[in-house]
């Protein structure tokens, strides 16, 4: 294979290699918002309970 | 200096908001699974994200770009092979569906299981080994970027570094997996913002393009800088040993505890292939920041590991630079706590807990909190904060003292370093799961091996006069060396395994109800 064609297909892959990358980040990055988004909620609910679980008696009439 | 107040308060922001995130997380952490693979709650979105982060670490695009600023294009093919056989990984469950389906959390508690105690401390003496060293070099080449991007004095290198360093522990210390995951979510998105702007402001800058940054690597590189196959740090060699590396690599620890941190097998698979179509990418672009820096610059001797952050530094506009430093730093952060994290995870559990279990001489069986009758949950999670922060001083270390006596690339020595674990598994992992005649006697066998020719490689270089003739070959080119490890330790695994056959029968391996 010649210099020219070495360059051709770099060239080719370069483009399709950031289109695949750039398709897929937008893909995750869309729908693993609300998961994100779920840990983070997780993580502040976890925090105001205590560390022997749940109050139980405290219950609302 | 190349920065306004605006980049830096940007970074700022970033760093404040991951360190509140990193506190937040610290109440989520109820027991060691949590702390290490986030429960087995990662659905694939997030799986992919944070698996995708931990291959796109600050030193991954120093290292990718110093290789397109040294050999131009030629080392692309690195990303087209990192592509197919993740797919094709992603797709066949080859090793990844099994070792999920066993539910082990690092792959020596896989040798537990399959072989015995003896070879788990074995096989995560030389795994801790191969992860620390391999790591050794990531904080200083963090630092490197940083001076080069804000253009802080060179003489500020290892203050920059340690700075950094502390940030990190600090936030792996907080949350474990948990927070792991949370920059690693940050990083993915901050970064690729920040990829795409930097390619679209170099394809577009007048000195730059598309022509200009080809024409220069065909004028300082030659065919070398484009035909993978006549550059003399690739090759044939290299092309048989990358793909056998890529086809086991799914066992380096870091990444491993993304599918395993998932919630099933099915999973686990579909988080391989689809972070695996962004292979190409994760190396090609980093490939071409280098390749523009060689053009930007102009001069081959301009330092392969300094040049792309200068560039970034000089050509991204107010702003832009402050997004791009703040997604580097995320991805700074995001590999080194899932490395630490990874590597301290591997000493506690499968050396210093395994040395306590036969002391006390109890069963070779996982426990419900997960641990295996040494430490407890508890005490795991604490021997492995304390070896988070000796780990990341070693490291400090490590770097200042190595960063100038590599032998070659830094993107060799991450291989090199890695196959000393990686050749073992072929042997160990590779047919542990899949043939099963393997036993104990040959795990050893392969680990020891598999370890011998990049060791032998990495030290020889550090004093070459006492390189044995024997050997010479190996130490020329790690190459050589890393491929006949691997062939080495496959041969050993079957070799001592079939002459063992009675004295040390196989276990059996259940894989009935696997997703």
């Amino acid at each position: 294979m010649g210099m020219e064609a070495w360059k051709n297909l770099w060239t080719v892959v370069f483009f399709v290699a950031s289109l695949a990358f750039y398709t897929i980040v937008l893909v995750v990055g869309s729908k693993g918002l609300a998961d994100f988004k779920n840990m983070l909620v997780a993580m502040v609910a976890a925090r105001r309970i205590p560390p022997g679980g749940p109050d139980t008696s405290r219950r609302q009439p | 200096m190349n920065l306004s107040w605006v980049d830096y308060a940007i970074v700022l922001v970033y760093v404040g908001g991951t360190i509140t995130a990193g506190i937040l997380a610290r109440g989520a952490i109820k027991g060691i699974s949590d702390f290490l693979v986030a429960g087995r709650t990662l659905k694939t979105h997030m799986a992919v994200a944070t698996m995708v982060s931990t291959g796109l670490g600050l030193v991954t695009v120093m290292y990718f770009a110093e290789e397109g600023f040294t050999n131009g294009f030629a080392p692309f093919l690195v990303g087209v092979f990192s592509t197919v056989v993740h797919i094709i990984i992603g797709k066949t469950g080859f090793i990844v569906s099994r070792l999920r389906h066993l539910r082990v959390m690092t792959v020596p508690e896989f040798y537990e299981i399959k072989y015995n105690r003896g070879v788990r401390l074995f096989g995560g003496s030389i795994l801790a080994l191969a992860g620390v060293l391999n790591m050794g070099l990531f904080p200083i080449l963090g630092s490197k970027f940083v001076i080069g991007f804000t253009g802080i004095p060179v003489d500020y290198v290892r203050p920059v570094m340690i700075g950094m360093l502390i940030v990190v522990v600090f936030y792996t210390l907080m949350g474990g997996m948990v927070s792991v995951v949370l920059t690693d979510f940050a990083q993915f998105i901050l970064l690729s913002l920040g990829f795409f702007v930097a390619t679209y402001i170099i394809l577009t800058h007048p000195d730059l393009g598309w022509t200009n940054i080809v024409a220069a690597v065909e004028r300082h590189r030659g065919e070398a800088g484009f035909n993978t196959f006549a550059n003399p740090d690739f090759g044939w060699i290299w092309v048989f040993y990358f793909l056998s590396v890529l086809s086991i690599g799914i066992v380096w620890q870091p990444e491993m505890s993304r599918p395993l941190s998932t919630q099933n097998s099915r999973v686990a698979r579909r988080v391989f292939w689809i972070s695996g179509i962004t292979g190409m990418g994760r190396a090609i672009i980093p490939m071409f920041f280098g390749a523009a820096a060689l053009a930007y610059f102009n001069d081959p001797d301009f330092g392969s590991q300094l040049a792309m952050p200068t560039m970034l530094g000089s050509i991204l506009p107010i702003g832009i630079a402050g997004l791009f430093l703040a997604g580097m730093f995320a991805a700074f952060m995001s590999t080194h706590d899932s490395y630490l994290l990874a590597w301290s995870g591997v000493i506690v559990r499968d050396i210093i807990s395994p040395l306590k279990a036969m002391r006390r001489g109890s069963a070779q069986q996982v426990q419900e909190d997960g641990t295996w009758g040494g430490l407890t949950s508890q005490e795991e999670i604490y021997w492995t904060r304390a070896l988070v922060v000796l780990l990341a001083a070693f490291l400090a270390v490590f770097g200042i003292y190595y960063i100038d006596k590599m032998p070659e690339t830094a993107f060799k020595f991450m291989y090199v370093t890695g196959t000393i674990f990686f050749a073992g598994c072929v042997g160990t992992v590779g047919l542990g799961l899949y043939w099963r005649k393997a036993n104990a006697v040959g795990a050893c066998s392969a680990l020891l091996l598999g370890a011998f020719l990049p060791l032998a490689f990495l030290i020889l270089n550090l004093v070459p006069r006492y390189t044995p003739a024997f050997l010479r070959y190996f130490v020329e080119n790690s190459n050589r060396a890393n491929l006949a490890s691997m062939v080495l330790a496959g041969l050993a695994m079957i070799v001592g395994s079939l002459l063992t056959q009675r004295t040390h029968p196989p276990r059996a391996l259940d894989f009935s109800g696997m997703e």
